[in-house]
């Protein structure tokens, strides 16, 4: 298959005797937003390190359009950019003359430089020098510093961390938009609700294993809200209702179904009446993404 | 490589490296002005007892332990700043993720050190001369030992050179790397000082005059020659094994 662009067999990365990706099946498509989410200390870093050889993988192999990482490092960087975990910035020099730097080495046109400072707003502050730069600016510098070469693959490190909300916003939107030009992105991130907003494609990772990974619609189905029903007889409604063929649970001292249209939860209503039950609640309820989480996991867990 | 040697040049912009490659050549030269001036009677009698045929040669002869001691100081700064321009950048995950060769990342940055100190022996030489012609020294400027007393230095320096530079460019606490250019440069001092341990390479700075004080007087270093090809050698050796394992490591 031509647009696979990332895809990962078994990768695994120990350190010492701790294993922080166990045996990870990463497979990222050409075009696709992919989310890779997971709590702190999930291995989302130590994957990302993998996937840019700056450390070497345990077991397990690494292919990036098509091409095996061992073998072909160099090709393969020439099509990427990445931005790892706290941003790089030498202080010494000013945001222009940082980007600068990269520019020479990987010998792109001098013109590229103010583009990419214009796409994430550093243009009047390009000449001051990055040490007194705010925490937002020097991460916007670093995403420049990826986007320089126009890559075919932009590899994102918690881009949004320690920024404020418009800044969230900001580079949100930037992302969303790379896409269009054929770029793949691969973002992470340990908030659920930032990779829904912009992610196509979700990988959620958990103690060094991928837990879940489908389309952002898969999981959004998850979120799907339920109907919650306070009845006098759990047990005895729970039998009714199969009697007509819907499928409920009783748990936590409620009735919970799996539809919430308003003709259905009518519907319901009048049935469980009319055998005799009292109906004293019906309430839509939204799970909530550490539900989500639990599920997946199996433990408790904060997103 | 060029566009290596270009990108690197630029991270060292308003770095602290061209203090440290003036203030040894300036510091020595400065004593050696206040030495042959105010001092000059003591001076003059101490050259007539060492037999030199000139003043510049008692002042090849009197400069070589400042040097030796000072120059391998400087080395050890030098590949300190170097190196720490990536350390404090956060840097090395995003230069060890662009598409070059580590190897190269390795030896451009080396260069840059090389560089600097040829920069600095090639002022302290410059400075020797106009020092001379200053204080009007008798005789023709002796270019010859004057190129070779400065850049002996830059090749006997190697070995300091490439191990000092591996250890700034790997352990990212600079105090390390300095501690151990700093206690290494005063024991070549000692290790000068004893016949048998003086061919040890850490010894060599000081001894890496082309004028040396020898039974009969001050005369040519006959020794020079085997210190220059040894310290070459081991120098690449220690270049290319620190290149090889500085590729081999994990970037954090
Ligand atoms: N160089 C290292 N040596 C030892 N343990 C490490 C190293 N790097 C990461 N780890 C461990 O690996 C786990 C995953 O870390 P990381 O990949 O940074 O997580 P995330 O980026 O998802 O927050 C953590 O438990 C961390 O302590
Ligand atoms: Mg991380």
């Amino acid at each position: 298959m031509n647009d696979q662009i990332i895809v990962t067999d078994n990768l695994t990365k120990k350190f010492k005797k701790n294993i922080s990706v166990d045996g990870i099946n990463m497979s990222i498509e050409r075009g696709q937003i992919y989310g890779f989410l997971g709590p702190n200390g999930a291995g989302k870093t130590t994957t990302i390190r993998m996937l840019l050889g700056l450390i070497k993988p345990t077991k397990g192999n690494i292919k990036i359009f098509n091409q095996n990482l061992n073998k072909n490092r160099i090709q393969i960087l020439q099509r990427i950019g990445s931005l790892v975990e706290s941003p790089t910035y030498y202080g010494n020099l000013t945001g222009r003359e940082n980007l600068e730097a990269v520019r020479r080495l990987r010998n792109i046109p001098e013109k590229r430089v103010h583009e990419v400072l214009e796409i994430v707003r550093l243009t009047k502050v390009a000449n001051r020098l990055t040490k007194e730069y705010s925490l937002g600016m020097k991460q916007r510098l670093g995403i420049a510093s990826a986007l320089l070469s126009e890559p075919d693959l932009l590899i994102l490190d918690e881009p949004t961390n320690g920024l404020d909300p418009s800044g969230i916003q900001e580079i949100r939107e930037l992302i969303k938009q790379l896409p269009e030009s054929g770029m793949s992105v691969l973002v992470s991130s340990h908030l659920l609700s930032e990779i829904d907003q912009m992610a196509t494609e979700v990988g959620i990772i958990n103690n060094g294993k991928m837990i879940f990974q489908d389309s952002i619609d898969r999981l959004r189905h998850k979120r799907k809200p339920i109907l919650k029903v306070g009845v006098s007889d759990g047990r005895e409604s729970h039998s009714i209702l199969k009697g007509k063929g819907i499928s409920s649970q009783w748990k936590n001292d409620y009735l919970w179904l799996e539809e919430t249209k308003p003709e259905f939860v009518s519907e319901i209503n009048a049935t469980l009446v009319q055998s005799g039950i009292s109906v004293y609640r019906l309430e839509e309820v939204t799970k909530s993404l550490e539900d989500i989480f639990l599920e997946l996991t199996g433990t408790e867990g904060s997103l | 490589m060029k566009h290596l040697l270009k990108a690197d040049k630029i991270k060292l912009k308003r770095s602290s490296l061209p203090i440290i490659i003036l203030l040894v050549p300036f510091l020595i030269l400065a004593y050696e002005l206040v030495n042959l001036t105010y001092r000059g009677d003591f001076v003059e009698k101490q050259a007539e007892m060492f037999q030199a045929d000139s003043m510049w040669t008692y002042l090849l002869y009197d400069n070589s332990l400042l040097f030796g001691l000072g120059f391998p100081l400087a080395a050890t700064l030098a590949a300190s700043i170097i190196a720490n321009v990536e350390h404090q950048a956060n840097g090395w995950k995003q230069t060890l993720s662009l598409p070059i060769s580590r190897v190269r990342v390795y030896l451009s940055k080396f260069s840059w050190l090389f560089i600097s100190l040829f920069f600095s022996t090639t002022i302290f030489m410059l400075g020797m001369f106009l020092l001379g012609n200053m204080l009007g020294f008798e005789g023709r400027t002796p270019w010859k030992y004057l190129i070779g007393d400065s850049y002996s230095m830059l090749v006997v320096i190697l070995p300091i050179m490439s191990v000092q530079f591996w250890l700034s460019m790997t352990v990212k606490n600079q105090a390390f790397s300095i501690l151990i250019g700093a206690v290494s440069s005063m024991m070549g001092l000692f290790l000068a000082a004893a016949q048998t341990t003086r061919w040890f390479p850490l010894a060599y700075p000081s001894q890496a005059s082309t004028v040396i004080l020898q039974y009969e007087g001050l005369g040519y270093n006959q020794d020079l020659s085997a210190y220059l090809v040894i310290s070459f050698c081991l120098g690449i050796i220690l270049l290319v094994l620190g290149s090889i394992q500085f590729a081999k490591r994990e970037v954090k």
